[in-house]
């Protein structure tokens, strides 16, 4: 069986740990994640006629953006990019990083999750703004760790790009 | 090639030719080779070839290629006479290990990993020798502090020194040994004790990595330090390698063996498997021969301390004796501060659950109580040493009483709850959750109301069954496409299923409720919507009787098969719609 670390990527409170949890069950409570900062999580996906492990990392709290350092990244396939619909600037620190994370481990694959879509009446990035991210070739999913849509999609497009 | 040692051959060399021509004036003609010299001399064909001889002996670039030619035999016969050569050349060797060390220092750490080993581990091994020796020489003349306190102990229990050496002596069992990718943290193999229930392998190798990144980060110790991390009951030794990280999951206490061993199988790994692991891009097989290297370490040991026939040394009982007396003399010295230790005592006691004190008295170096006591509440005269006193000046007399308030500790007591399940007891109420067997639970529920303070028992199973109903619903078996077969490696998926399953009937059948097991087959979106129809339905049956042959008779759940051709897809991907999934019904 193929196992491909995967790291959980994006500004505070855009739904990482959502994401995850609508996807996985996890062993760990929460005591360990706040010690260590990091939580760890696995599903199977099949891509075509095989089944990929995922290795999922979650950083834990609040800082996050200034913890994405080397320790958390390294020996990682690929990343999930979040982005909260809701909040606009979750998208420029979104650009921002996924521009670090290039500079400190070299080209990796990733998806993009809009996520929040459930409440898209409140939605503050439009359309025009999304076109442009897929232009630059990035593959954008809108999804919701709410209501479970897109979350398997994305995971499992980014595990077709992993094998 | 500027190297000023060339010049410097070279110069010798033409300075010799000039000597060579002012021998030819002196000497008489006496030899061959003199003879053989001068027709060399005077011949102009063989002038010139001399200059052409001459030049090159001064051109470092026709020079090198000759040089290079006789270099090694040169050396060769020359370092055995003396270590002239050897001085000359160690400043370049070291000076060009140095460069190759600052440009990539992984080729070096790479290359000397496996001689760096043995070599400390050597070096270690005879330090600790050495300190194995003064430890037992200090632990019989008994002038370690740890030789006293258990001599003590011995005189105090009556049990002989060997006994106590051997009580506290080193029990241990490795119970898992995880090889981890390094730094992905992915696990490459896995091996487990007998008997041994390992949870989630591979989140805890995920997991133990990111816990050495975190130390590392906290506290700024060096990359690739070994380290261990230790609970109650069981300790994680980490030995790191370049590529690889092998940890031991030990329950007791590690002997210092261990360690040595597992640097020598992370070694042996990075030997055999090095090139496999600086390849590693997810696929694990390639490890699989080292699991003998692993279970290697599966082992427990009982290790005695120091040999007990050498136990009997008289200087010992003289330096026992000296501390007695010593301690003595500060007991009648602080005899005052008795008082204030007996009054602080006697309020501990009163706010102790189950002990009732009615009468006390405290008299020169010995103290008497009398009250009730619950047989479950703590032991009075272990409560002494708290409080600096000696419980053997204790004379106490306790009429046995059953005290209310210790009625959980009771139910705890008797019971015997297995590990994750909760008691609670209030107003004579146990209320019990968690996971248990049924026997356990039906037990349970005779014996409760015979328990004094306990007048009703109350299961609840509500927490449980939402929590296995999550977990049941959150699985999917994959499908090859349009197949009723089952992708190979979801054999843990299956294993998960029928634990709950079984796990679920056992509720059903304590509550005495149905439970209805719902097996929903899918398939992508291709395809015709009657042939889609039956594939659905054939991969739920599939899944259904997989289930069915795994568990025995089921009593209080029904399975259910059911399929449903997705003209609605339940993802986007395709492949993730080929499945089967689960729901739980609760029935009346
Ligand atoms: N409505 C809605 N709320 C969400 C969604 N995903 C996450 N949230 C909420 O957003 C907050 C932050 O989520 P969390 O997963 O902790 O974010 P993280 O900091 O990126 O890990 C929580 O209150 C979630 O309940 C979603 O898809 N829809
Ligand atoms: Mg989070």
């Amino acid at each position: 069986m193929l196992q491909k670390k995967i790291c959980m990527l994006g500004s505070f409170a855009v739904g990482k740990t959502s994401l995850v949890a609508r996807f996985v069950r996890s062993i760990y409570s929460e005591k360990y994640h706040t010690t260590v900062g990091v939580k760890i999580d696995k599903k199977q996906v099949p891509v075509e006629d095989k089944l990929v492990n995922l290795i999922l990392w979650d950083l834990y709290g609040e800082d996050e953006f200034q913890k994405v350092h080397m320790s958390y990244l390294r020996g990682a396939s690929g990343y999930l990019l979040v982005i909260d619909g809701t909040r606009r600037e979750t998208l420029d620190k979104a650009l921002v990083l996924q521009q670090r994370t290039e500079e400190a481990v070299g080209k990796l694959p990733f998806v993009v999750v809009m996520n929040k879509v459930d409440l898209k009446d409140s939605w503050e990035i439009d359309d025009r703004t999304i076109e442009e991210l897929v232009n630059k070739g990035w593959q954008v999913f809108h999804g919701s760790a709410k209501t479970g849509l897109g979350v398997e999609d994305a995971f499992t497009a980014l595990a077709r790009q992993l094998v | 090639m500027n190297d000023p040692s060339v010049h410097r051959v070279a110069d010798e060399v033409s300075v010799q030719s000039h000597s060579l021509n002012g021998a030819e004036i002196e000497t008489p003609p006496a030899s061959a080779q003199l003879r053989e010299l001068q027709k060399l001399l005077f011949d102009t064909d063989q002038q010139e070839r001399l200059e052409q001889l001459h030049t090159e002996w001064n051109d470092p670039e026709h020079l090198a290629p000759r040089v290079s030619q006789v270099l090694p035999d040169a050396i060769s016969q020359r370092s055995p006479e003396d270590h002239e050569l050897t001085e000359a050349m160690t400043p370049y060797v070291i000076e060009s290990i140095k460069i190759s060390a600052r440009r990539n220092p992984e080729h070096i750490s790479d290359a000397i990993f496996p001689i760096l080993g043995p070599a400390i581990r050597k070096a270690i091994a005879q330090a600790f020798n050495n300190l194995t020796i003064t430890i037992n020489q200090t632990l019989q003349h008994s002038f370690s502090v740890r030789g006293f306190k258990w001599r003590l102990e011995a005189m105090a229990s009556g049990k002989s020194f060997a006994e106590v050496v051997l009580y506290h002596s080193l029990v241990y069992r490795v119970e898992q040994v995880l090889l981890i990718h390094r730094p992905s943290g992915i696990l490459l193999l896995h091996a487990v004790a007998e008997a041994v229930k390992a949870q989630d392998p591979e989140l805890v190798s995920g997991m133990l990595t990111a816990i050495q990144d975190f130390i590392q980060d906290s506290f700024g110790t060096g990359e690739g330090n070994t380290s261990s991390f230790v609970s109650d009951e069981l300790t994680i030794l980490a030995e790191p390698g370049p590529r690889a990280v092998l940890a031991c999951v030990v329950r007791g206490n590690p002997p210092p063996e261990l360690r040595e061993e597992m640097q020598e199988t992370i070694e042996r790994i990075h030997q055999d498997r090095g090139e496999k692991l600086k390849m590693f891009e997810g696929d694990s097989t390639p490890f699989e021969v080292c699991r003998p290297l692993l279970e290697e370490h599966l082992k427990s040991r009982y290790q005695p301390f120091a040999d007990p026939e050498k136990q009997k040394a008289p200087k010992a009982m003289l330096a026992v004796l000296g501390v007695l007396l010593l301690a003595l003399g500060i007991w009648g010295f602080f005899s005052l501060r008795d008082r204030w230790r007996w009054n602080a005592y006697l309020e501990k006691l009163q706010t102790t659950p189950g002990i009732v004190v009615t009468e006390q008295d405290r008299g020169w170096r010995r103290y008497s109580l009398s009250g009730l006591r619950d047989s479950l509440a703590l032991d009075p005269a272990k409560l002494m040493p708290e409080f600096q006193l000696n419980p053997r000046q204790l004379d106490a007399r306790w009429k046995e009483y059953q005290a209310p308030e210790l009625a959980e500790e009771r139910a705890k007591k008797l019971l015997a709850p297995p590990a994750g399940v909760t008691l609670k007891v209030r107003d004579g109420i146990l209320s019990v959750a968690g996971l248990a067997s049924q026997q356990w639970i039906s037990e349970a529920k005779k014996l409760a109301p015979f328990i004094p303070g306990i007048s009703q028992f109350q299961w609840n199973d509500a927490d449980e069954i939402a929590r296995l109903r999550q977990e049941i619903e959150s699985q999917s078996v994959y499908y090859f496409l349009n197949e009723n077969k089952p992708l190979p490696g979801q054999e843990e998926t299956i294993e998960a299923l029928i634990k709950r399953l079984i796990r679920l009937d056992e509720i059903a059948q304590n509550s005495n409720r149905t439970i209805t097991f719902r097996i929903i087959g899918h398939t992508d979106s291709s395809g015709t919507k009657e042939k889609n129809q039956t594939l659905s339905r054939e991969r739920a049956q599939q899944a259904k009787s997989q289930l069915a042959s795994r568990v025995a008779q089921l009593k209080k759940v029904q399975l259910v098969a059911e399929g449903v051709p997705d003209q609605q897809p339940l993802v986007g991907n395709q492949e993730s719609n080929r499945r089967v999934t689960f729901r739980v019904e609760l029935g009346s």
